[in-house]
């Protein structure tokens, strides 16, 4: 799948880029070079491998690097054989590369990594890091990764991100210079809080509903689709006794001898057949599983916009009593309760010079507030904006990329389908010659 | 063939027996074609769409081009000689009497043979009249095989009796039976087979008969009489053992189907749960609705495909396979007659030799004249001069024996010692004793001895039986050539169930609607 959608990165100097980009779209003609389009680079996630290191003091750690290669595109399409730049990279690198973008573009739907351990597993495939399919399958899914980002209008232009492609050393320390990380924990902390809000963007209300649902019935699906792949395999596999059996059974007989022999080995080649199959069914499942991940990330988008909407009132809440108060201390007329004017009953009047020197506090409390209100009005229109125009751009992909995903699911099947008919044929001429 | 939801049969109401069997009754006297029998009509000899053997097409099972044309091909026809014997077993029905309730099959019979009165019968049974006739054919040709019946009695406490598709299971199996025997050469002119076929009322005919022995006594007296074999020949001790290792090989297929059908029925149930999460989702998409609808369908068809092949195979596949192992113990049964009689022979045989042995210690040999049997037939009135008894017997003298084997009518059985005392002083004899009362003429062809017809026995047992076994393994040949293609159609067609099902949605997925920014999801 990841071949199918190779994008390539936008110029980073055009502003008309991010329009251009809009237009892009997941398709599975590769060869489709849209003139509109200006392409920068090729990537690629092209190998694995294993490395030994040292974790800390007297451990050593066994980990898996992943090599990332770019060419200009220039190059390739003019058919020159260019060498590739290429840096290895783990797994901890992106998911550390992926939390930075989180945390820097709260109202972009990230995309997600591949699943950090083997999840939705069915008995045959190994949950074991270190399993070769599994390492393979990661490696599509981290290359998936990259493009996605790449070809994202706003995400493609991120120097975080260039810098991560291109230069292997140091990367680590520029990410964090950035100073992300304090973003990130309070981000973490907003998202898992609850907080009421009042006016939330009906939109942004409902897609939070819909991620939720695509959570839940992905999993769901993921789920069942391992039970029944279980299930398949047992079938399959009792099969290739009819294979030993009818071997031994060809011994005793004459005529039938050779017959039943030949079929006992279509039977062997249909037992066997099962585990291709299967493996290929896998990339069916790490499609659905990316988006039960992108689920997650399309939530987050709807919290960003809760805690924004939040924020945003509780500071104009606080203008209003701050500007309340302001009116009450002015008037001397006490609308609202407040302890001041308890104390104020109670202990005395306030003399005029202290009046002065509160209403002071006020006005730059309110000029404050009314900063921090147009701020914050101005940061949630701009995520309401971009939030939603992005989402809107995940709902596109999403439906274009599920419908191929259905598609390829049905023609595995007819594959499978195709392959069961010409074993059982086989088998049954070797009957009918018994 | 068989619908999934169990119906249950018609009943002809509250009757008793004797109402009922009539075998040329007004209702089956024209001779309407039930839909499972496609050749009623036609005349004898045609072939049209019934096999060699007279066995019509099952045009109720799912008609498929490829397993029709297995049946046609089927060639069974082995000496080239006319069927002259058609018989079929077909519409069950169920009786209710206050007694029992049980099911009686039609048997429709089409012959030209002159041992039969008419050319066609039609008779209602039961199974206990099968089982009747299997016993009655043991019992009078016991150096034949028998084909087996389908067990009588069902162990497997869930299994209705009267259920469409055991009714089906057993009918099936009743019918191969019957055509077996028709096949045979030998059982198919069997006087009770006749009877069978043809008689009104056959509890009256049963009641003719002589005492049976019990299938059970007579099992036990060939079984269990212990004996020791000089020399099996070889051939009859290889198919022993290759009864052995079948009997084996059966029993793992049998395993084996059965462990499939199980899986596959733990497949059909997670797919039925699988499929359903397809349809959820639709229910919150907007454009995605349509192709996971369509899958959610395919993959529910393909549960009904996946159904139908568990089902064809547990009703067609397993009791064919059973019914083998039935087969090969009726087989094993009678060589092991066989095994019985041939030690009968052979210990007459030591018995008349040791007595040989005797002879020659007694008493004066008469001069061995080499290859010439002298047959002299005396009678002699012994008196025994102390006894009560008079005591008259025939006896045949025999001369000069070279080898007793070779000699013409078999000169030597029982050589015995017989002091007579009369006018004459005592005189010692060696005689050949006869107990058969037949006229002795002088030539060498004496009565059969005891040897002798032991002999004839194991002879005509031994010739029987492997003309048997080779109708046996040539029958079997093609009874699992039929079953294992059977077998791997069903699962052809299930498959191309599945793609057709697949195949329709591809262009359902892969038209795309208009995608529209003001879409809500």
């Amino acid at each position: 799948m990841a071949d199918a959608q190779r994008e390539d990165a936008a110029e980073t100097d055009t502003p008309n880029a991010n329009d251009a980009q809009e237009k892009t779209t997941n398709s599975t003609m590769v060869e489709d070079s849209s003139t509109t389009l200006l392409k920068r680079m090729e990537i690629t996630v092209a190998e694995a491998e294993k490395r030994t290191g040292k974790k800390a003091v007297n451990m050593q750690e066994t980990y898996t690097v992943y090599l990332i290669e770019t060419r200009p595109s220039s190059a390739v399409n003019e058919g020159q054989s260019v060498a590739p730049d290429a840096l290895w990279r783990r797994y901890s690198e992106f998911e550390l590369l992926r939390n930075y973008l989180l945390v820097t573009y709260p109202f972009i739907v990230v995309p997600p990594l591949p699943e950090k351990r083997a999840e939705f597993v069915w008995h045959k495939l190994s949950a074991d890091n270190m399993d070769p399919d599994f390492v393979e399958r990661r490696r599509v899914g981290l290359e998936t990764f990259l493009l996605r980002v790449a070809s994202h209008p706003v995400m493609s232009n991120d120097k975080i991100f260039y810098h991560f492609l291109m230069q292997e050393r140091g990367w680590k320390e520029v990410v964090y210079d950035t100073g992300f990380q304090a973003k990130a924990d309070s981000r973490l902390r907003a998202l898992n809080a609850t907080f009421r809000v009042k006016n939330p963007d009906k939109r942004f209300m409902e897609m939070k509903h819909y991620s939720d649902e695509l959570q839940s019935i992905t999993s769901q699906l993921l789920r069942a689709r391992a039970r029944v792949a279980d299930r398949l395999y047992g079938v399959y596999k009792v099969h290739g006794n009819y294979g030993r059996v009818f071997s031994e059974w060809s011994a005793i007989e004459k005529e039938m001898g050779d017959g039943l022999q030949s079929a006992g080995h279509h039977m062997d080649a249909y037992a066997a057949s099962i585990d291709d199959i299967l493996e290929e069914e896998e990339h069916y499942a790490d499609q659905i599983k990316e988006y039960l991940f992108f689920a997650e990330a399309l939530r987050a988008v709807c919290r960003k916009h809760e805690l924004s909407q939040y924020e945003l009132e509780t500071a104009s809440l606080d203008l209003t009593s701050k500007k309340l108060q302001r009116e009450e201390l002015a008037t001397g007329i006490v609308r609202t309760f407040s302890f001041k004017g308890m104390t104020t009953k109670l202990f005395g009047q306030e003399t005029a010079d202290q009046r002065e020197a509160r209403l002071k506090l006020l006005e730059e409390q309110i000029v404050e507030g009314e900063e921090t209100v147009r701020e914050k009005t101005a940061e949630c229109e701009e995520h309401v904006h971009s939030g939603w125009e992005d989402m809107q751009r995940f709902k596109e992909q999403k439906d274009r990329d599920l419908r191929e995903a259905f598609i390829n699911y049905a023609y595995m099947q007819m594959s499978m389908c195709k392959k069961g008919i010409q074993m059982w044929s086989n088998a049954k001429e070797c009957f009918s010659k018994m | 063939m068989s619908a999934s939801t169990p119906k249950t049969l018609c009943t002809s109401g509250q009757q008793s027996i004797q109402d009922i069997c009539h075998p040329l009754s007004a209702e089956e006297s024209v001779r309407t074609p039930s839909p499972d029998v496609g050749n009623t009509t036609g005349s004898i000899g045609e072939k049209d769409l019934s096999l060699p053997n007279g066995t019509p097409v099952d045009t109720s099972s799912p008609a498929s081009s490829s397993s029709l044309l297995n049946r046609l091909q089927l060639d069974d026809d082995l000496d080239g000689e006319t069927r002259d014997l058609f018989v079929t077993v077909d519409d069950p029905k169920k009786h209710v009497s206050t007694m029992e309730t049980y099911i009686t099959y039609r048997v429709s019979t089409k012959t030209t043979r002159v041992e039969f009165d008419l050319p066609e019968y039609s008779v209602r049974r039961r199974y206990q009249d099968f089982d009747w006739l299997r016993i009655k054919l043991e019992e009078t040709q016991p150096t034949h095989l028998i084909p087996p019946l389908p067990e009588k009695f069902v162990m497997k406490g869930v299994v209705d009796r009267f259920s469409e598709e055991f009714v089906e299971t057993r009918r099936k199996a009743l019918d191969k039976f019957l055509k077996r025997v028709a096949d045979h050469p030998v059982l198919s002119f069997n006087e009770h087979f006749n009877v069978f076929l043809s008689a009104k009322d056959l509890n009256a005919y049963k009641k003719q008969g002589l005492a049976l022995l019990t299938k059970m006594g007579e099992s036990v007296k060939y079984v269990t009489g212990s004996y020791k074999l000089r020399g099996r020949p070889l051939e009859f001790a290889a198919m022993g053992d290759y009864l052995d290792v079948f009997t084996q090989k059966l029993g793992t297929i049998d395993r084996i189907a059965q462990r499939i059908i199980k899986e596959q029925s733990e497949y059909l149930v997670e797919l039925r749960e699988y499929g359903p999460v397809y349809s959820s989702w639709a229910g919150f998409e907007g454009p995605l609705q349509e192709p996971l609808e369509g899958v959610a369908g395919c993959v529910a068809n393909c549960a009904g495909a996946l159904d139908e092949l568990t089902e064809d195979m547990s009703d067609d596949f397993l009791p064919v396979l059973r019914e083998y192992v039935l087969y090969i113990e009726s087989m094993k049964t009678v060589l092991k007659k066989r095994d019985h009689v041939q030690a009968e022979y052979e210990a007459k045989l030591e018995a008349v030799a040791f007595r040989k042995e005797e002879r020659t210690a007694v008493g004066p040999q008469p001069s061995p004249v080499p290859s010439v049997c002298v047959c002299l037939c005396v009678s002699v009135h012994v008196q025994k001069s102390h006894g009560q008894w008079p005591l008259f017997v025939r006896v045949c003298v025999c001369v000069g024996v070279a080898v007793p084997s070779v000699c013409v009518g078999g000169c030597v059985c029982v050589s015995v010692c017989v002091c007579v005392q009369v006018a004459v002083p005592s005189v010692c004899v060696c005689v050949c004793v006869c107990v058969c009362h037949a006229e002795c003429p002088l030539y060498p062809q004496q009565p059969p001895t005891d040897v002798e017809k032991c002999q004839d026995r194991v002879e005509c047992f031994n010739a029987d039986l492997k003309a048997d076994w080779d109708r046996w393994q040539n029958n079997k040949r093609q009874d699992f050539r039929q079953l294992l293609t059977g077998m791997a159609d069903r699962n052809i067609q299930y498959y191309e169930k599945c793609l057709a099902a697949w195949e329709s949605i591809i262009p359902l997925l892969q038209d795309r609607p208009e995608s529209t920014k003001t879409e809500t999801s």
